[in-house]
């Protein structure tokens, strides 16, 4: 996990000004164009990482675009001092504007239960599945979900995904019923068990119980650094990326893994 | 992030040789509830298309990132 600067309470504190979006690179052909218009490596591609800040329509960078956060703030503290000044000069716009303020209520999802379990792991965070029978049903326990995330009591605590299929739910629980499911990821985020589960339809006071009985039964990971890929790789843990890896660096470890981690021929 | 991931991908490449034999030492298990940030850390959209919605309906400015879980082919690390 970012502990540099993005973990840091004075540049979380800055965040709740802001809307956070972090894509997955590899995962998404529509976001890696988007990522690719902000800045390229050597290689005339994507890298790993990008990062910028950008105006409120999306279209304006504000900072220059890197492939690090240290590529364009010098501190956290100096980061998040920028950040407040940047916050208050959008705050200002739309006061001019006659708008009021507005906040965040849509559900931050992932785009999968598995990409979710992922995220959810490199973050040490436990995933929070909506399992709608139909896609309707889900609809409606996102937006009981969302209702929630956003409170102080449990923003930035959860990693959120959304599904109504039943496969979907397989690496969790392949007799899973619908509801509000809070998962515990498993050693490498391709698995994962449920800690607290609430079925749809229940109160905002039943789903904000679950939340809390998650967290309070989450065990943060154990292993970071080289102890945790050294345990990956003996494991046979490898993430097959939807599109292919064109940071170089990654691409050869990738390769070395793939080399480790592949059965001895016969 | 950038320093981060070139640790990361230094750590990769020792964790393959290093593994090479030898199997993982076992973790000490962390106890349930052990929240490292009672408050909770950023809360980000993992999906473009929602958070842009988001910053034109609250009219905020947007701190984008795009990273990998994964280092070296091995998930649940950015």
């Amino acid at each position: 996990m970012d502990r540099s600067f993005l973990s840091l309470t004075p540049v979380i504190q800055a965040s709740r000004r802001f809307v956070c979006i972090r894509t997955l690179t590899y995962e998404s052909p529509e976001e890696r164009e988007f990522q690719r218009a902000l800045f390229v490596g050597r290689s005339g591609d994507v890298e790993n990482t990008t990062f910028c800040v950008l105006s409120p329509d999306g279209k304006q960078p504000i900072t220059r675009a890197g492939r690090g956060i240290r590529q364009i703030f010098q501190s956290p503290d100096q980061m998040a001092e920028w950040m407040g000044k940047a916050a208050d000069y959008y705050d200002d716009e739309r006061k001019k504007a006659g708008e009021k303020a507005a906040a965040p209520t849509a559900l931050p999802l992932s785009d999968s239960v598995r990409l979710g379990l992922n995220t959810a792991m490199a973050d040490d965070l436990p995933l929070v599945v909506v399992y709608g029978a139909t896609r309707e049903a889900a609809a409606r326990l996102e937006q009981a979900a969302a209702e929630l995330a956003w409170k102080p009591e449990f923003i930035g605590k959860f990693t959120y995904a959304s599904s109504e299929k039943a496969a979907e739910l397989t690496p969790i629980d392949p007799a899973a019923k619908p509801g509000l499911l809070v998962v515990q990821p498993d050693k490498f985020g391709l698995a994962g068990k449920v800690l607290a589960r609430i079925e749809a339809g229940a109160s905002t006071e039943k789903l904000s119980e679950t939340l809390r009985k998650g967290l309070r039964a989450y065990r943060p990971r154990a292993l970071f650094g080289w102890e945790y890929l050294r345990a990956g790789q003996s494991a046979g843990a490898f993430w097959e990326t939807r599109l292919p890896v064109t940071d170089f660096q990654e691409a050869q470890a990738r390769e070395r893994t793939r080399r480790f981690s592949a059965p001895p021929n016969p | 992030m950038s320093r981060l991931r070139t640790i990361c991908l230094a750590t990769a490449a020792a964790a393959t040789i290093g593994s090479m034999g030898s199997a993982p030492r076992p973790a000490a298990a962390a106890p349930a509830g052990a929240q490292t940030r009672p408050t909770g850390g950023i809360q980000w959209f993992s999906r473009l298309k929602d958070g842009l919605a988001e910053a034109r309906k609250t009219g905020r400015p947007i701190l984008f990132l795009s990273a990998a879980p994964s280092c070296g082919g091995v998930p649940g690390v950015w």
